[in-house]
């Protein structure tokens, strides 16, 4: 389902505020726990039905494991052996449904082989609910955090403002805020204000990026006959469309997320304006960035390891970051450009 | 691209930018009238010194302190009507292929 709908605005949104915020005039915190995480796997679902079965054992498995992950076990290696196991399951899956093909692909033109493509679809929000767990099993194993229940775990990786586009939240910015009593109830500012982000999001994305978009895709659509100056209006047009697109989408995101309470991170902060690329990364998808730096780049040792295994690190973390965003050569050249362009920054 | 050797500019990447209510203002405002007439693909150049204005001068939406007024209700109520009158031809968005 699209926040971009009638059937999101007009029928799915209403109702899941309605009937969230009468099960919590009950008191029936657990209850609405439930639903807001039915009405989630409803909205994910709407997509393709069979997604269902990825994301729910994507959720049950991980939340089994981070179990494992909080027993007291004196033995060090065991837990550790559990979450390597857990990492090891959510790249396995991720790899399946995004890489498979794509590491085939040059097996098949390196080796000169002919093994068949899977052609999987990809699920959708896939790279978000991994990562965000990988993040949830580390945070166990550091012994970060709390007691929480099967609910309040499957409402932190489902719910539907941050599921299929981010930002990708930690435990301790949501669970928190679904547990405390005072946010089980309307807010009029809260949700005034999650009307205003949400329409404003609306409008960028279905009035600046969606018309930009008709420039873009005609453009790269008849390439080779572009003059220059045409050539020009398209790459603006392309850059004009990202950023409206993500942009529109992240306020619509902590729009909804306001009129429940619930206040997600900032994941989009004016990154045009930036004057330098570490600048921009710390502006554009502010969420993806505080995970590739608290999970993959502190530890392989950040910068404290001396300049050599620093600049190593930061290749390790923008390689990821490129392939996390497709599974192609490009994506990775573009992580690897972007390291470059980084390093070069202090010389220019 | 980069020496700009051609300049020409096919009309259907104008009528990209043609919204029909941005085309509806054009016709009943007669400075716009003018100005559309007058300049070619107006409306193009119109959206992209817009966006490139808004994207590099207007504050952050986390960054707006939010206080309910009427101007506020006003400014929801336009965009989301407008938005929600526009749907017909919306789009996914980009990050739902990653």
């Amino acid at each position: 389902m699209l926040f971009n709908s009638y059937i999101f605005v007009f029928l799915y949104l209403p109702l899941v505020l309605l009937g969230y915020y009468i099960i919590n005039y009950f008191k029936q915190y657990k209850i609405s726990n439930v639903f807001l995480v039915i009405m989630s796997l409803v909205f994910y679902g709407y997509f393709n039905h069979s997604y269902l079965l990825i994301i729910c054992g994507s959720i049950s498995i991980n939340f089994l494991i981070s179990k494992i992950l909080q027993w007291n076990s004196p033995k060090v290696y065991i837990k550790k052996t559990v979450l390597v196991f857990g990492i090891f399951v959510n790249v396995a899956i991720i790899f399946y449904f995004k890489y498979y093909d794509f590491f085939l692909n040059n097996i098949n033109m390196l080796f000169g082989k002919a093994f068949e493509l899977k052609n999987n679809i990809l699920p959708l929000g896939i790279s978000f609910f991994t990562f965000q767990q990988i993040s949830y099993l580390i945070d166990s194993y550091r012994g970060e955090t709390g007691n929480y229940t099967f609910d309040e775990y499957a409402i932190f990786v489902s719910f539907f403002p941050q599921l299929i586009a981010g930002p990708i939240v930690l435990h301790n910015e949501v669970i928190p805020q679904f547990r405390s009593k005072k946010n089980r109830y309307i807010i009029p500012e809260n949700f005034s204000k999650g009307m205003y982000l949400f329409s404003l999001g609306m409008f960028k994305k279905v009035l600046l990026a969606d018309t930009f978009g008709k420039a873009a895709t005609y453009g790269f659509g008849t390439i080779e006959t572009l003059s220059s100056i045409e050539a020009w209006i398209v790459a603006w047009s392309y850059t004009f469309q990202l950023y409206f697109d993500f942009s529109g989408y992240c306020d619509m995101a902590i729009g909804i997320g306001y009129m429940f309470n619930i206040i997600l991170p900032q994941n989009f902060n004016s990154p045009y304006k930036s004057t330098s690329i570490t600048e921009f990364w710390s502006r554009w998808h502010m969420s993806l960035t505080r995970f590739l730096k608290t999970y993959i780049y502190i530890p392989l040792g950040g910068n404290r390891k001396g300049k050599i295994r620093t600049y190593i690190n930061i290749l390790i973390v923008y390689l990821v970051s490129g392939i996390w965003h497709g599974a192609n050569w490009t994506f990775l050249m573009w992580g690897g450009g972007t390291r470059d362009l980084e390093l070069l920054e202090p010389a220019v | 691209m980069f020496c700009l050797s051609t300049y020409n500019i096919r009309e259907e990447i104008y009528q990209c930018f043609d919204l029909i209510e941005v085309l509806f203002l054009e016709e009943n405002i007669p400075f716009l009238y003018y100005l559309m007439s007058a300049i070619k693909g107006f409306n193009l150049w119109i959206f992209i010194c817009g966006a490139f204005f808004i994207v590099t001068n207007f504050r952050n939406s986390k960054e707006i302190e939010f206080r309910p007024t009427i101007t506020k209700a006003l400014i929801t109520i336009v965009f989301m009507v407008w938005s929600v009158l526009s749907f017909a031809e919306v789009s996914t968005f980009l990050y739902f292929d990653f």
